[in-house]
C-alpha cells in the first residue's frame, strides 16, 4: 500500500513537472479598439494610451502577452462601424474597447459579441446604460458641456453673438455636448446660432467664415469637435485677432498652437489617453481574475494660454 | 461543351467571378475565420442593405441612367418612419408610408430627368442634396431610436431559424425578384432595349421614357426597402446614414460586369458584385489590416477585379 502511495506521488510530481512548463505558458491577449473615423489624429493619444498599459502589463505580468491595434471606418459611419465589430467579434479577438456613438445600433453587436465570449468596453462616445458593454470609459458629454459653457460666460460675459460648430449631426456625444452648452447659454442673453461644419477641416474653415463675414459683432466661436482646430486660420484670415475668441474640444496639435497664438482662449481635454489606458487594464483584469471592469470618468480638464506650454511637451509624446 | 465554354468566355461575370473564387480562397488560407458558417452569413448580412439597392443600380444603369441619390433617399425615408412611427403612428402603416416616399422620390427624379430632358447625373446629384437636407431639416440633425414591436423586428432585422439573419434573406428574395423582371419579363427585354439603343428602341414601339421613369421608381423603393431594414438592424438611424452609398453600389454593378455605356449587365453578375466588395471589406478586417490602409486596397482591389475580368473575357463594347 505504501509502494503504491509512493509510486503514485512519484507519478503526480511527474505530471506536476511536465505540466510545470504548460502552465508558465504565455497567454496571447489580443485587443482591439475600433473608433468611428479611425483616421483622424485625434484617437493617437488614445492608442498610445492602451499600447502603453499592453507594454507596462506585459512587463509587470510574464504570463501574459498583450497586443493592441486599432480599426474602423475611415469616416464617421454607424453602418459601416458595426459591420466592422461583427467582423472583428469574427475574427476571434479577446477583447474590443469600442466607441459607441449611436444610442441603439451597437445593442445587438455588443450582446453578439458577449455571447461569442469577447468582453466589450465603451470608450470616448457611448451609447447609454442600456448597451450591454461591460464599462465605460469617458467624459460625461452632458456636464463637459456645461464646463465649457460657464469658461465662455467668464471670457464674453453674458451676452453677444457666438457660433457653435458641430461636425457630425447624429452623433450622440456631440448632441449631448451641444445641449450641455445650450442648456446653459439659454439662460442667458447671448445669441448662439448652430452650424455643421462636417470633419472636414476646409469644409469646417469656410462655414465659420461665413459666419463670421455675415456677423462681424460676433465674439466667439465654439465647437463641439475636433473642428476647434480650424479656428485659428479663420480668426487670422480675416483679421479678427482679439475680437473673436475661439473654444472647443478637442487637444489635436493644431489646436494647441492655435493656443499659443493666442486665438483659442480654452480647450476641454476628455483626456484621451486615459481612455485608451484604463479599458486595456480592465481587460486585462478581467481575464485574468475575472474583475468585472467599471466605468471610469475620464475628466474634463480644461486647457489654455495658462497651462499650454506643459501640455504642449506631453503632446508630442503623444499623451496628451 | 464547346457551345458552353464560348458563352462562358464572352459573359463578363464568369471573369469576376474567377476573381471573387480567387479573393475567398485568398482569405481562406490567410484567416483561419473567413470560411466560417457565421462568418459567411455576416458577409451575407453586411452586404444585405447595399445590395437590394445594387440589383436595381443595375438595371438603372443598363438603361444608361444613373441614380446618385440613393444613399440620400435611404436616410430621408428612414428619418420619416422613425419620426412617424415615434409620433405613434403603426410601424407597418409607416413603413408604406416610407416605400410610397421612396417610390415617390424615384419618381421625382425619373419625371425631371426623362421628361426635362436633363443628364440623370446632374439632376440626381443635385436630388442628393436635397432629400438629405430634407433628412436633416425633419430630424433637426438629431438621430432617432426606435424601440419597434417583435412582430416586425422579426420579419426585417432579426436573426431567424438557423441564426440566417433576415436582412440577407430579404436580399436573396430582392435579387431573385429583380432576376425574374430583367431576365425573363418583356420589361427587362425593353430595359436592355432602352440602354442599347434607345432611339431604335423607341421607333420599334417602346415606351423609352416609361421604361427610364419606371427604373427610378423601383430603386427610389428599393433604397426605401434597404432603410427599414436597417433601420430595425440598428434599432434607429440618423440623417447622416447612407452617405456613400451610392458609389459603393455602383461600385458593385461595374465589378458584377455592367457596362458604364449601358446595354450590358446580368443580376447574377450584380450579385456576385455586391459580396465582392462585402468580402474585401470583411476579409481585410478578419485580417487585422490598419484601418489607414483598408481604403487603399480596397480601391485597388475594385479597379484590379475590373481589369481582370475585362481581360479575361472579350469586352462587349
Amino acid at each position: 500500500m505504501k509502494r503504491l502511495l509512493s509510486l503514485f506521488l512519484v507519478a503526480l510530481l511527474t505530471v506536476g513537472l511536465f505540466a510545470l512548463p504548460a502552465a508558465a505558458q504565455v497567454k496571447e491577449l489580443e485587443f482591439v479598439i475600433i473608433t468611428h473615423s479611425a483616421t483622424i489624429d485625434f484617437w493617437i493619444p488614445l492608442v498610445k494610451g492602451a499600447q502603453d498599459a499592453a507594454a507596462m502589463i506585459n512587463a509587470f505580468d510574464p504570463s501574459v502577452k498583450i497586443s493592441v491595434t486599432h480599426t474602423g471606418p475611415s469616416m464617421f459611419d454607424v453602418a459601416e462601424q458595426v459591420n466592422i465589430m461583427e467582423n472583428v467579434v469574427q475574427s476571434g479577438v479577446d477583447g474590443i474597447i469600442s466607441t459607441l456613438p449611436d444610442p441603439t445600433a451597437f445593442d445587438e453587436p455588443v450582446r453578439r459579441a458577449l455571447e461569442a465570449g469577447v468582453p466589450v468596453i465603451g470608450t470616448n462616445a457611448d451609447a447609454g446604460p442600456d448597451n450591454p458593454r461591460l464599462a465605460y470609459v469617458g467624459q460625461s458629454d452632458y456636464s463637459a458641456g456645461r464646463v465649457l459653457a460657464q469658461t465662455l460666460i467668464d471670457h464674453i460675459g453674458t451676452s453677444g453673438k457666438v457660433a457653435i460648430g458641430v461636425e457630425d449631426l447624429g452623433h450622440t456625444s456631440l448632441a449631448e455636448r451641444l445641449r450641455g452648452v445650450t442648456s446653459v447659454l439659454d439662460e442667458t442673453d447671448i445669441d448662439y446660432t448652430v452650424l455643421q461644419t462636417s470633419p472636414d477641416l476646409t469644409i469646417g474653415a469656410s462655414t465659420f467664415e461665413t459666419y463670421l463675414i455675415a456677423n462681424p459683432d460676433a465674439k466667439a466661436i465654439i465647437s463641439v469637435d475636433a473642428n476647434t482646430q480650424s479656428h485659428g486660420v479663420v480668426i487670422r484670415n480675416l483679421g479678427l485677432e482679439g475680437k473673436v475668441i475661439s473654444g472647443g474640444w478637442d487637444l489635436v496639435p493644431t489646436t494647441i498652437e492655435n493656443i499659443k497664438d493666442g486665438y483659442t482662449k480654452f480647450v476641454i481635454d476628455q483626456q484621451p489617453y486615459v481612455q485608451g489606458f484604463y479599458p486595456v487594464l480592465a481587460l486585462y483584469l478581467y481575464h485574468q481574475y475575472g474583475i468585472a471592469p467599471s466605468d471610469m470618468d475620464s475628466g474634463a480638464g480644461i486647457v489654455g494660454p495658462h497651462n499650454i506650454d506643459q501640455v504642449i511637451e506631453l503632446a508630442e509624446q503623444g499623451y496628451r | 461543351m464547346k457551345q458552353l465554354l464560348r458563352t462562358l468566355k464572352t459573359r463578363r461575370e464568369i471573369g469576376v467571378l474567377a476573381v471573387f473564387v480567387l479573393l475567398c480562397l485568398f482569405f481562406t488560407v490567410v484567416t483561419n475565420t473567413f470560411l466560417t458558417v457565421p462568418n459567411i452569413l455576416n458577409i451575407l448580412r453586411q452586404v444585405s442593405i447595399s445590395g437590394l439597392i445594387v440589383m436595381f443600380m443595375t438595371m438603372i444603369i443598363i438603361s444608361t441612367d444613373i441614380d446618385l441619390s440613393v444613399g440620400s433617399i435611404f436616410a430621408a425615408v428612414g428619418m420619416i418612419v422613425a419620426i412617424l412611427f415615434q409620433n405613434g403612428m403603426n410601424i407597418w402603416l409607416a413603413s408604406l408610408v416610407g416605400l410610397l416616399a421612396g417610390a415617390g422620390f424615384g419618381l421625382i427624379n425619373g419625371l425631371v430627368t426623362v421628361k426635362g430632358g436633363l443628364p440623370p447625373f446632374i439632376v440626381t446629384l443635385g436630388a442628393q442634396m436635397v432629400y438629405r437636407g430634407f433628412a436633416l431639416v425633419i430630424s433637426g440633425g438629431a438621430p432617432a431610436s426606435v424601440r419597434l414591436p417583435e412582430s416586425f423586428y422579426n420579419v426585417t432585422g432579426a436573426r431567424t431559424f438557423l441564426n440566417l439573419p433576415v436582412p440577407a434573406l430579404w436580399f436573396l428574395a430582392v435579387t431573385a425578384i429583380a432576376g425574374f423582371i430583367l431576365h425573363k419579363t418583356s420589361y427587362g427585354f425593353k430595359v436592355y432595349a432602352t440602354g442599347g439603343n434607345e432611339e431604335a428602341a423607341r421607333l420599334s414601339g417602346i415606351n423609352t421614357d416609361r421604361i427610364r421613369i419606371t427604373n427610378f421608381v423601383l430603386i427610389g423603393v428599393a433604397s426605401a426597402l434597404a432603410s427599414i431594414i436597417q433601420m430595425a438592424y440598428l434599432r434607429g438611424v440618423t440623417p447622416t446614414a447612407g452617405q456613400g452609398m451610392e458609389l459603393t453600389a455602383i461600385a458593385s454593378t461595374v465589378i458584377g460586369g455592367t457596362s458604364m455605356f449601358g446595354g450590358v449587365g446580368t443580376i447574377g453578375g450584380a450579385f456576385i458584385g455586391t459580396l465582392f466588395m462585402g468580402v474585401v471589406r470583411n476579409g481585410l478586417v478578419l485580417m487585422g489590416t490598419s484601418a489607414y490602409l483598408i481604403d487603399l486596397i480596397i480601391g485597388i482591389v475594385l479597379v484590379g477585379a475590373v481589369f481582370l475580368s475585362t481581360v479575361s473575357t472579350r469586352e462587349k463594347r
